[in-house]
């Protein structure tokens, strides 16, 4: 096979461009994605308090639906506090990432500047 | 009458597991059995096949077992888990949610709620098939037992359609090197980022009219916009074709006009491609990742690293090899053989069969 990188003629820079610009292209790191997480967190934050009743023992359904009967005044009112908390979360969340964007395109001009004044 | 029923979340066009679902259905009903499909969303022209998940217990009757078709998160799972029937999983593989983080956070969410829901399906399962030795291993990994590998029902020879005459016309005219080829939804998984930085040094080192098809539909938007990216900064914009979703026929004709299919995917739970290529007599060049390796069986090359210009180098030996060539047609074709549609119909129905009796 004729894919020794040291070979007289091989195109190494070609090729190290071609990985370059699959690295510049793929490289995201995880969480790059901002509002996908923040819708995550708002539709987590979105708390169903009407739990499945369905059960596969004899009588078990009967006994869900009166324990949930029971408890729903107590978990609707922790249920209401998680809420706010998941929705104030993501109003922080989404402030400072605006803050970092304008961070990061602030520091990608100056290394833009600094390049073009390089000779 | 023994009654095995089915549950599939979606039934779409196109689809391999709503196709295999169907051809179960129906080697179960040519067994003997009374067989339904149900479904929580139907479209496309599946949208008047099987019946709605929500009419179950208005047409099922008593089932002897419901066999659920595990690929994608669903609802269905905690119906499924409330009921009394005994329950089986046929599982296709979800993929991690590690391939699509740094993508697409909704689909990685929608694949971590999948695999929760399948584990939680683990301890109320009475019999789970895998249609790879791979995904049978991560069912045993979740706690599933018992375990089977079973085969996917595909009608390969009813994908052999004729193919679109006006774009194989377009395709031969435009032939000017050897043509690359990879089917599969645009998805990190599937790696069609080295695809293209392999087809880029294969074109740099050996052959500079070559093409590359890239057929299959956007997976997650912002990977695919990555690849045209890519495209554009490898100039390749001549020579890399997108095609978005395609008929049949104009698959056959893709199939028709290619040299090779290059498959660098990362994970695959089976790869029907792969078994397409083979059955259109493509030979096959791979990354040895996932279930590819099973699926490929000797039919095959198998790369073990996506370096570009190594699997350049590996594409460029078995083109210019033509009895290597021939070679691994011929290996494709027992290959598919080996996954005919009467014979994968038999084991499947006789795993079934095995399990109720055994069951008693």
């Amino acid at each position: 096979m004729d894919t020794d990188r040291a070979a007289d003629g091989f195109p190494a820079e070609q090729l190290d461009a071609i990985d370059a610009a699959v690295k510049r292209r793929t490289a995201r790191a995880p969480g790059a994605n901002v509002g996908g997480r923040l819708r995550e967190l708002e539709r987590a934050a979105d708390i169903d308090i009407d739990p499945p009743v369905a059960s596969d023992q004899r009588g078990g359904r009967g006994v869900k639906v009166a324990v949930a009967k029971l408890t729903g005044w107590y978990v609707g009112y922790l249920a209401a506090q998680v809420r706010d908390l998941g929705n104030a979360t993501a109003r922080a969340v989404r402030a400072s990432a605006a803050r970092v964007d304008e961070l990061e395109r602030r520091v990608e001009e100056l290394e833009r500047r600094q390049a073009g004044e390089q000779p | 009458m023994t009654t095995v029923h089915q549950v599939i979340p979606v039934l779409a066009p196109h689809d391999a597991v709503g196709n295999h679902t169907l051809m179960v259905r129906d080697a179960l009903r040519e067994a003997g059995f009374t067989s339904e499909v149900f479904s929580e969303l139907r479209f496309g022209d599946r949208a008047g096949i099987g019946l709605a998940l929500s009419d179950y217990d208005a047409h099922a009757g008593d089932a002897d077992l419901i066999l659920y078709q595990s690929s994608t998160g669903s609802t269905a799972v905690q119906w499924l888990l409330g009921r009394r029937e005994p329950v089986a999983v046929n599982y296709h593989n979800i993929t991690p949610a590690s391939f699509f983080e740094p993508w697409d956070d909704e689909a990685a969410a929608s694949m971590r709620r999948a695999r929760s829901q399948l584990g939680a399906l683990a301890r109320r399962s009475r019999l789970a098939l895998a249609d790879s030795p791979f995904n049978a291993a991560e069912l045993v990994e979740l706690g599933f037992s018992p375990v089977q590998v079973s085969p996917l029902l595909l009608d390969l020879d009813a994908r052999l359609t004729a193919p679109d005459a006006a774009l194989a016309e377009q395709l031969a005219r435009r032939r000017d090197g050897r043509s690359w080829i990879f089917v599969g939804r645009l998805a990190p998984n599937k790696c069609q980022h080295d695809v293209i930085a392999a087809f880029a040094a294969y074109r740099l080192l050996y052959d500079p009219g070559a093409r590359l098809t890239l057929v299959g539909s956007e997976a997650a938007a912002s990977y695919a916009d990555a690849l045209l990216g890519l495209v554009d900064d490898l100039g390749l914009a001549g020579a890399v074709s997108f095609t978005g979703p395609v008929t049949d026929a104009e698959l056959a004709a893709y199939y028709d006009d290619a040299d090779v299919l290059v498959c660098l995917s990362r994970h695959e739970g089976f790869c029907v491609p792969l078994l397409e290529a083979m059955r259109h007599d493509v030979p096959v060049v791979a990354l040895a990742a996932g279930a590819v390796p099973d699926t490929v069986g000797a039919a095959g090359v198998l790369v073990e690293e996506a370096t570009p210009h190594l699997v350049a180098a590996t594409v460029r030996e078995l083109l210019e090899d033509e009895a290597e060539r021939t070679a691994l047609v011929a290996a494709g074709r027992e290959v598919v053989d080996a996954h005919s549609l009467e014979s994968a119909k038999a084991t499947f129905v006789q795993a079934i069969r095995d399990h109720l009796a055994a069951r008693g």
